[in-house]
């Protein structure tokens, strides 16, 4: 199965270009992405051909794309790469509006492509044995989820509303919703959200925090703040306290790693940083897909998947500004 | 010093061990419905038991007590205390109801005795690290705060008082609050509460009016046997605290016993937070001075606790004070 990466502006798509090569008959062949310095380079690194125009590359003899451009542009290079006939497995979070997600689905299904939304959090196995644990009713029935999905301070286009279409609730709220919705086979049908911009001198949001109901009963609670400083020992975290009426889980999903105390020199304050050891949850995200475009069962996210996450993100926002909660799905014109 | 201690049920025996390495207070009765308990705990402390409250009232070598029974009963306990002369230490959470939480801070205040509450995460050596690190500056202005207070449901209450909503509050207003009224003291006020709750469990999110945003959770519905659990992280405009009373394990003894492995951990505070609370309660009778967790400190802390059932009641966002950010 040959791959193309439309633009390397979101981290993620190194991640992706390092697992397509470890994955038997797949291979990363065209990457297209316009910054002239970006582009080429990745695609040196991933021995892939660079086109400057993603139009180029997806005229090329390609069965898929990963779009990992910044969240606004999602929609155009979904639905350009859908109607050339190529599968598209998109980087979180989907798009920015809901009716920008339904025009992306909306093109996937009308050229019988498949399109996938890139949570990795679902294909940890730490997270996979807590929805084993609530499948078998180890948990009892959910009554309420505590959870975080932090991070550090992006750089770049993230911390512009029009590229990113949100700061941290929109970044670090999709991941949760999607691992709650799909956990507990469920949808979100109100939301409370404190969200601001009180951590760094930037122009979005870097902090909130969301309360949730569920259709189910339960209630959530998550704190999507880029709230790690830069000395973190690592990226941020994916936290889950799930209390059921039979028991309680705590999630801390890439708690998997060991500890590095490295001495810079003698009058630094050297460094920590984390060495993980976890599976590898990009590749196997990478290999979902793949099953999903041959038509085998898989536990990807759709692309309605990725639309029901990034409208809890949506209707954060909404509350927060009306300082109310706020009904769900969003009504939309 | 002479006091009488209310209760002889878990927090009474708690107090009782405070007293024992406080050696400048006598306690002088212990009081309790159950004859039995009572006794048990009066001669441990030797004291004398009584299950009439007059006895200890009538006393007049008494000049304190310490209210260790269920919540529904502080405010008449307090008020009779209070006429009868006595300075009243009170354990949280003062009342039920602001009413009756006011009107216990007249009663002491009629009578001109003092009233503290037992709000003993203050006197936590841990939380009081945190705060002195807040203070200091060294993680900036403090933004986004978590806080959680989780374990199983506290099964020792006489005639299992917890499980009643009218007589503890609820999860909210006996556990939260904790965390809650240590965030007011080290971070301000709150002007705005959402809350979702069951009967066992909460999530509570409250603004401050400093702008920051806090969460915090309380449990009483992890199983039997679940470690009391409570975490607290601070971030800040230049740095990150975080920490909890489970990862952080001075001193751990495993053993066999009876053929059962036997786990013990341990993080001992420097000195019984319990007897610190006891030992500045009286200090301040001593010296005439407000206690750090008086009346009307507590009234104020229970407020917000009151505020975010009503929230978890209504599903809308209280406002307190008039004031939003």
């Amino acid at each position: 199965m040959k791959f193309g990466i439309i633009s390397f502006a979101h981290m993620h798509a190194y991640s992706y270009a390092r697992a397509l090569g470890e994955i038997a008959g797949v291979a990363l062949v065209g990457v297209a992405d316009p910054d002239p310095e970006r582009g080429p380079a990745a695609a040196q690194q991933f021995g892939a051909t660079y086109y400057r125009d993603y139009q180029e590359l997806l005229a090329q003899d390609i069965d898929a794309v990963i779009i990992c451009s910044a969240n606004a542009d999602h929609k155009e290079h979904a639905i350009a790469a859908a109607q050339a006939g190529k599968h598209v497995l998109c980087e979180k979070p989907i798009s920015v509006s809901v009716p920008d997600a339904r025009a992306m689905i909306e093109a996937a299904e009308k050229a019988g492509v498949v399109l996938q939304t890139a949570f990795p959090v679902r294909h940890s196995n730490p997270v996979r044995l807590l929805k084993a644990a609530i499948d078998d009713g180890k948990l009892g029935e959910i009554i309420a989820i505590n959870a975080t999905n932090h991070g550090k301070m992006p750089p770049g286009w993230f911390l512009d509303p029009a590229q990113a279409g949100g700061g941290a609730v929109m970044d670090h709220t999709v991941h949760v919703a999607d691992l709650v919705r799909w956990m507990l086979k469920t949808e979100f049908t109100r939301v409370y959200a404190e969200v601001d911009t009180l951590l760094h001198d930037v122009g979005i949001d870097d902090c909130g925090m969301l309360t949730a109901d569920l259709a189910s009963g339960a209630f959530m609670s998550l704190d999507p703040s880029w709230s790690r400083p830069d000395s973190f020992t690592t990226w941020g975290d994916v936290t889950m306290q799930v209390i059921g009426t039979k028991g309680v889980a705590s999630l801390d999903a890439f708690r998997q790693a060991g500890m590095v105390y490295v001495a810079t020199s003698p009058n630094s304050p050297g460094r920590v940083f984390e060495n993980g050891w976890g599976n590898d949850a990009d590749r196997e995200l990478i290999e979902a897909f793949i099953a999903a475009v041959k038509g085998e069962p898989n536990e990807g996210a759709s692309g309605l998947d990725g639309l029901k996450a990034m409208e809890l993100a949506l209707a954060a926002y909404e509350s927060a500004n009306r300082a109310a909660p706020v009904a769900l799905p969003l009504s939309v014109a | 010093m002479h006091v009488a201690l209310l209760g002889a049920g878990m927090m009474g025996q708690t107090h009782a061990h405070a007293y024992k390495t406080m050696p400048k207070v006598k306690v002088a009765w212990v009081f309790d419905k159950d004859a039995k308990r009572a006794q048990r705990l009066a001669a441990m402390l030797d004291a004398r038991p009584t299950t009439r409250l007059d006895d200890v009232l009538e006393d007049g070598n008494v000049q304190a007590v310490d209210i260790c029974l269920p919540t529904d009963l502080h405010r008449t306990f307090t008020e009779k205390a209070a006429a009868a002369g006595k300075h009243v230490f009170c354990e949280k959470p003062i009342a039920l109801t602001v009413e009756d939480a006011e009107a216990m801070v007249e009663a002491c205040e009629k009578a001109n005795v003092t009233l503290m509450v037992g709000h003993v995460v203050r006197f936590f050596a841990d939380y009081q690290a945190a705060r002195r690190l807040v203070e200091s500056g060294a993680i900036g202005e403090p933004k986004v705060i978590r806080a959680a207070r989780t374990g199983a449901f506290p099964k020792w209450g006489s005639d299992n008082w917890f499980a009643d909503e009218s007589r503890s509050g609820g999860p909210i207003v006996d556990l939260a609050i904790h965390d809650i009224d240590w965030i007011r003291w080290t971070f301000g006020d709150v002007v705005r509460v959402y809350a979702k709750r069951t009967d066992r469990y909460a999530l509570v999110t409250l603004r401050l009016a400093s702008g920051a945003i806090c969460h915090v959770e309380a449990s009483w519905a992890h199983p039997d046997g679940t470690p009391f659990t409570t975490k607290l992280e601070i971030a800040g405009t230049k740095g990150l605290y975080t920490t909890d009373n489970q990862s952080i394990i001075p001193l751990a003894i495993r053993r066999t016993v009876d053929g059962q492995h036997v786990y013990q951990p341990e993080n001992p505070q420097p000195r019984d937070p319990y007897a610190l609370e006891l030992e500045h309660f009286f200090d301040c009778l001593e010296k005439g001075t407000q206690p750090l967790t008086h009346g009307r400190e507590a009234a104020k802390t229970l407020a917000i606790c009151l505020a975010a059932n009503e929230s978890a009641k209504t599903g809308q966002v209280v406002t307190l004070g008039g004031a939003s950010s």
